[in-house]
């Protein structure tokens, strides 16, 4: 009995969270006049997916999925490549000043963005002989506005150092001697041994990533300002600007920008759980 | 069969020793492999540590640097401690901290009691639909805040919202709520529940399954209610799981910035805005970088107090943990 009454109540919060998420949807498919009648209704009495080839038309959102898609794929590729690096070396090779080094990456998981990124966009500004610069960094843009800076200072990722440190301590140090006996130098360890095995960290870290730079909206927004540069957050929320309360586009439009991440989520959810529960539990 | 494994323990023994010699004779030059070693490591670090110096850690420094200059992206003078002496005068920031602090504390609590009772519920073996409820909960967690903004955006509007609308169903007055001063603060704090509920149910979720079973064994077999056992075995046995999402989670709500931005602009009256929203619009709008950095400092050493204290708090709890 008090089973049953607690299933309803947690079945009725899960209705109220999937509820709104399936109003950002049905609304999507309605056509103008529907989201505009004061009286609510949940479902669209006209299904209008032509919504979303009117967004589609509407602006070059071609060009911000492209710039979305393209920084994504870079930052998790790259990154994970030299957090691999980092990650083996801090659990495998004996050096000076491991530990200062490793507090050192690790601080700055906890480090607010909002500290660092003045002085980053005028770094990124300042960039010698880059977009209209001279020599000394003065006169033009640097960076700014172009997909370098949008990718490179996401390669240091703390996150998956840590994370892939911890996956390789766990590994049998038996392996990395045998290895040493048949020759192997540490770079041969890490190519031969470590990579081929770090498939679920990578995967797991991966998708943290994916996510944290698909969902980026406030480093973006220093560090963009053409049109053609913008993310699909920005051109999002710059579309909410320009189209103001033209619901049904709205949302046809927030729908298409949560869909990757939604699609990522439903076919590696596993990996998904598992980020969150390794970054957080050891 | 035991002749051939009789074998194979013999000749594991032979390659053993080898390999023991084989170890002797590295041990012997060990001076020269560490160094190489070393050199090796530096290589591997490099890449990641170069960025990370470069985009992270000087910058952090600069900031605190011109966090005592009036620097506004033509000139700089250096003011010393002006700009903290400002602050504290400064009525809109102080409002915004203490926007921030009202905020990070509810959606906080409220998150993390929410999602350890939900976990404890979902964690029953009776409970069906349990992995659809948890993916259910951790959607609004992983989809970007623009997106979510949207669509609280749409269930707030005051003309055809959804919240609105269905309030007129059941003839209860209508609201302007992100319009409302009174209201606005509460509004955004709904959608930071709604938001990152999923996150402390998974988190608890997975912690809860690491506790033994035999714990809630034992107390059954004592008699202990199902209330009694949640009290007295999972919430103390997850207290570094609680300590854990309240440093994460405080880190992330006190940076609360892509919502305000979309949903009310810090407005109305300054009554939503907050930190991250005070410091974007002094450097991006006014262009008054210098102070700005002020405020991100304070802004960190906030974090960092807060991270401390919990860090010393969860150790000493966690002292008592069974292992």
């Amino acid at each position: 009995m008090v089973e049953g009454i607690v299933w309803l109540g947690v079945m009725g919060l899960t209705a109220m969270v999937l509820g709104t998420l399936f109003i950002a949807f049905f609304t999507s498919l309605k056509p103008p006049e529907e989201t505009i009648s004061a009286a609510f209704q949940f479902f669209p009495k006209h299904w209008k997916w032509s919504n979303y080839l009117d967004v589609l038309r509407g602006d070059i959102w071609w060009r911000y999925y492209f710039n979305s898609s393209f920084v994504t794929f870079m930052v998790v590729m790259l990154s994970i490549l030299i957090s691999s690096l980092a990650g083996f070396a801090f659990a495998r090779l004996e050096f000076k000043g491991r530990n200062v080094l490793f507090i050192l990456f690790l601080s700055g998981m906890m480090l607010p963005s909002q500290v660092y990124i003045i002085p980053q966009y005028i770094l990124l500004k300042s960039v010698p002989l880059m977009g209209g610069n001279n020599l000394w960094g003065k006169g033009g843009m640097g960076f700014l506005n172009t997909y370098w800076a949008l990718i490179i200072p996401f390669l240091a990722a703390p996150l998956g150092v840590f994370l892939i440190r911890q996956y390789y301590m766990g590994f049998p140090r038996a392996l990395d001697e045998a290895a040493t006996l048949d020759g192997c130098k540490s770079f041969d360890i890490y190519r031969y041994i470590y990579l081929p095995l770090s498939k679920p960290v990578f995967a797991t870290f991966a998708i943290l990533k994916f996510t944290g730079t698909w969902n980026d909206y406030f480093y973006p927004l220093i560090m963009t300002n053409s049109k053609s540069m913008y993310n699909v957050q920005i051109a999002l929320q710059k579309y909410k600007g320009e189209f103001g309360v033209e619901w049904n586009y709205l949302m046809a439009a927030a729908v298409m920008s949560i869909l990757p991440i939604l699609l990522v989520f439903i076919f590696c959810q596993k990996y998904f759980t598992q980020g969150i529960v390794t970054s957080g539990l050891k | 069969m035991v002749i051939k494994e009789s074998k194979i323990v013999k000749e594991s023994r032979i390659i053993c020793d080898k390999v023991r010699l084989l170890s002797d004779k590295e041990c012997k030059k060990p001076v020269k492999k560490k160094k190489k070693q070393s050199v090796a490591a530096y290589l591997f670090i490099a890449p990641s540590f170069i960025i990370y110096l470069i985009f992270v850690l000087i910058p952090v420094v600069c900031a605190i640097f011109m966090s005592l200059t009036n620097y506004n992206m033509s000139r700089m003078k250096f003011v010393g401690f002006n700009n903290y002496i400002r602050l504290l005068k400064d009525s809109v920031f102080i409002r915004s901290v203490g926007n921030t602090v009202v905020y990070s504390l509810v959606v906080v609590g409220v998150n993390i009691i929410l999602g350890l009772v939900l976990a404890a519920i979902l964690n029953q073996v009776w409970f069906r639909g349990s992995g659809f409820c948890r993916a259910v909960f951790y959607v609004p967690y992983i989809i970007s805040t623009i997106a979510a903004s949207m669509i609280w955006l749409y269930m707030y509007d005051s003309k055809v919202g959804v919240i609105n609308g269905i309030f007129k169903i059941f003839k209860i007055p209508t609201q302007s709520w992100l319009q409302n001063e009174k209201l606005a603060l509460g509004c955004l704090i709904l959608m930071g529940i709604w938001q990152g509920m999923g996150y402390c149910l998974v988190v608890y979720f997975s912690a809860l399954r690491a506790i033994p079973a035999y714990l809630y064994e034992a107390a059954e077999i004592d008699g202990a209610s199902k209330i009694a056992q949640f009290f007295k075995i999972s919430v103390p046995m997850l207290s570094s799981t609680t300590f854990f999402l309240l440093v994460m989670c405080m880190i992330s709500s006190f940076q609360v910035f892509a919502q305000i931005m979309v949903m009310t602009g810090g407005g109305p009256l300054n009554s939503t805005t907050m930190i991250a929203h005070q410091i974007y619009v002094n450097s991006f709008t006014n262009y008054s970088m210098g102070y700005a950095t002020s405020q991100a400092v304070v802004l960190f050493m906030i974090i960092l107090v807060l991270t401390l204290v919990f860090f010393k708090y969860g150790n000493r709890e966690g002292d008592g943990e069974l292992d």
